[in-house]
């Protein structure tokens, strides 16, 4: 799942994406909401995690105009706000975000929101099924005949997002936009080198079928 | 046992105006009888058929003294009514919200002096209470911030395993208790400066020198740190947060330094007293100078020197160059005024350096 972090603070910011690396989501972070903007312009994020004090603006006016102005609008927002009083969680609520979280918190309860905040959308529980395929999203868990197999982040996410759109040919277009953030540079894990080794982890009878010129799915057999 | 004042002055009251008509009364039976027995004595000449009192008498004394007791009661209810509004409405204000105030408009004078007097506590009290949940509100979000990094880190510290990465990352948790640490002085010394709390003590400038210079060879003793002050100079200033200040200072210097020395110099200057650091590091952008002073100058080093501000604008001001004297480097000079006279000192060779004003390496 592709993320963008909007924070201003170079520490917090820094761990933010650290920990969110590290629980397999596809994490750009944007200090401003000027390098936020130019990010939303070109990429559809699954979540926006914004910060509500920004050095050169206010979260609340961003959140509005992803709503109606040029920028794509994610699919779904969480505000990050050192503010917690009532009036400033409805302020943040009205203005368009579908969560809210108070700092500090704790990275794990992050990670979970922004999983529940995917589900919303995908109608599925956080265990999805697939003939004998089991992906466990909550523990980053997965298991082939209730054997486990170990998937590296990247493999997982990938994984992940063709497991919540399966049945459905997903592009290689929309698997770099979700699984691999905008920093991912590293090109011997192209889709097509992720999604030979995903396949050849789960191994027989594969299940990740390739529509030439349409994109990968994974499917019941 | 203890009485209300209303049966005391009911008592006091009735004692005042029927005792009198008691007496009164007493008084004018006697001088009847007298007459009397005088004239028995007479041979009954006149012997008058409305002997003794007159019935109007008796009568305008239980009219008097009736009268006398109600008015006694009005009186007494009059006084300590409004003491007993006051108790109620203080009550309510004490159940209630600090925004309530008495308001005596319409009761005597003495007692609406007491209430204009409570209500102006009360204003006080609110003022003080609101600015104590404003900087408490204020605290929370500032620590907030910083506190979640280090949180965030230190999860993120436990996931991983490579031994390279964990260390890193509790180099960055240092770094994070840092700043909460710089966050909190600057919250104190802010809030004491607010809520108009800094003492005005005679504190020695050259001994806090000397203090924060001792501390700081202790940190970083590789670099050196040369002082030129006088033997000691007294100003009545809050010691604990120019202490702060000067601390902010010289750690500034030394970790912006580059590892060359750094010079402070502590003088007088037309009734003023003058703290100057200097360093030799790669100095302060021009666009920057202007900004180093602010609370959100976006980097940790901004919050030790909003603190110097909070403090120099208590007491004098305080500016940055860079470059100096054309070379690299920045000399922030901090100018305090006491409102006390300073006092100051110098070794006995005046001018030259005496201790502490030695050069330690």
């Amino acid at each position: 799942m592709r993320v963008l972090l909007v924070e201003d603070d170079d520490s917090l910011g820094d761990a933010i994406v650290t920990g969110l690396r590290l629980e397999a989501l596809a994490v750009d972070w944007a200090p401003t909401v000027a390098d936020a903007e130019e990010l939303l312009v070109a990429t559809e994020y699954d979540v926006v995690c914004l910060d509500l004090a920004l050095p050169d603006g206010d979260g609340l006016d961003l959140c509005r105009r992803m709503q109606v102005g040029a920028l794509r609008r994610p699919k779904r927002l969480l505000m990050l706000t050192a503010r917690d009083g009532v009036a400033d969680r409805v302020a943040g609520l009205d203005a368009g975000a579908d969560d809210y979280l108070v700092k500090p918190f704790k990275l794990a309860e992050l990670a979970a929101r922004i999983r529940a905040l995917v589900r919303r959308d995908d109608q599925r529980g956080s265990v999805v099924e697939v003939a004998d395929l089991r992906v466990d999203v909550a523990a980053r868990r997965v298991t082939r005949r209730g054997e486990p197999i170990a998937l590296t982040g990247r493999e997982f996410a990938v994984l992940h997002y063709l497991a919540a759109h399966a049945g459905e040919a997903v592009s290689a277009e929309r698997l770099l936009e979700h699984c691999w953030d905008a920093n991912a540079d590293d090109l011997t894990s192209s889709v097509k080198v992720i999604l030979s080794r995903v396949r050849g982890k789960l191994g027989e009878p594969t299940l990740i079928t390739t529509e030439r010129g349409v994109g990968y799915r994974l499917d019941a057999l | 046992m203890r009485r209300s004042l209303r049966t005391q002055l009911v008592a006091l009251g009735l004692a005042a105006s029927v005792v009198p008509l008691l007496v009164l009364l007493l008084v004018v039976f006697g001088v009847e009888e007298e007459d009397e027995s005088v004239r028995t004595g007479d041979g009954g000449v006149d012997v008058v058929a409305d002997s003794g009192v007159s019935p109007w008498i008796p009568g305008a004394a239980l009219v008097l003294s009736l009268a006398s007791v109600g008015l006694v009661w009005l009186w007494a209810k009059r006084a300590v009514d409004p003491i007993e509004q006051m108790t109620s409405l203080t009550d309510d204000i004490q159940a209630g919200s600090l925004d309530r105030r008495l308001e005596l408009d319409g009761a005597p004078t003495e007692i609406r002096e007491l209430g204009a007097s409570f209500d102006r506590m009360l204003d006080r009290l609110a003022a003080s209470s609101s600015l104590e949940r404003q900087l408490i509100e204020e605290a929370s979000h500032d620590l907030r911030t910083p506190l979640a990094a280090l949180a965030a880190r230190l999860e993120v510290a436990g996931k991983r395993s490579d031994p390279d990465e964990i260390a890193a990352d509790l180099d960055r948790c240092q770094a994070d208790v840092d700043r909460l640490r710089s966050t909190l002085d600057l919250l104190l010394v802010s809030s004491r400066t607010r809520q108009s709390e800094l003492e005005q003590v005679d504190n020695d400038l050259v001994a806090v020198v000397a203090r924060v210079v001792e501390r700081q060879l202790l940190l970083t003793p590789d670099v050196s740190i040369v002082v030129e002050a006088p033997l000691s100079l007294t100003i009545g200033v809050d010691g604990a947060s120019v202490e702060r200040a000067v601390a902010n200072l010289v750690t500034n210097a030394v970790e912006h330094g580059g590892g060359a020395p750094v010079d402070i110099e502590v003088r007088t200057l037309n009734n003023a007293v003058e703290l100057v650091v200097t360093d030799e590091g790669p100095g302060i952008d021009a666009e920057r100078l202007p900004h180093i002073f602010d609370r959100y100058a976006g980097d940790h080093h901004g919050l030790g020197l909003a603190l110097v501000k909070q403090v120099a604008d208590v007491y004098g001001e305080v500016n940055a160059e860079s470059p100096v004297d054309g070379r690299n480097g920045t000399r922030v000079t901090l100018r305090l005024r006491s409102t006390e006279r300073f006092d100051e000192r110098f070794g006995q060779e005046r001018g030259r350096p005496a201790s502490p004003n030695s050069r330690v390496e």
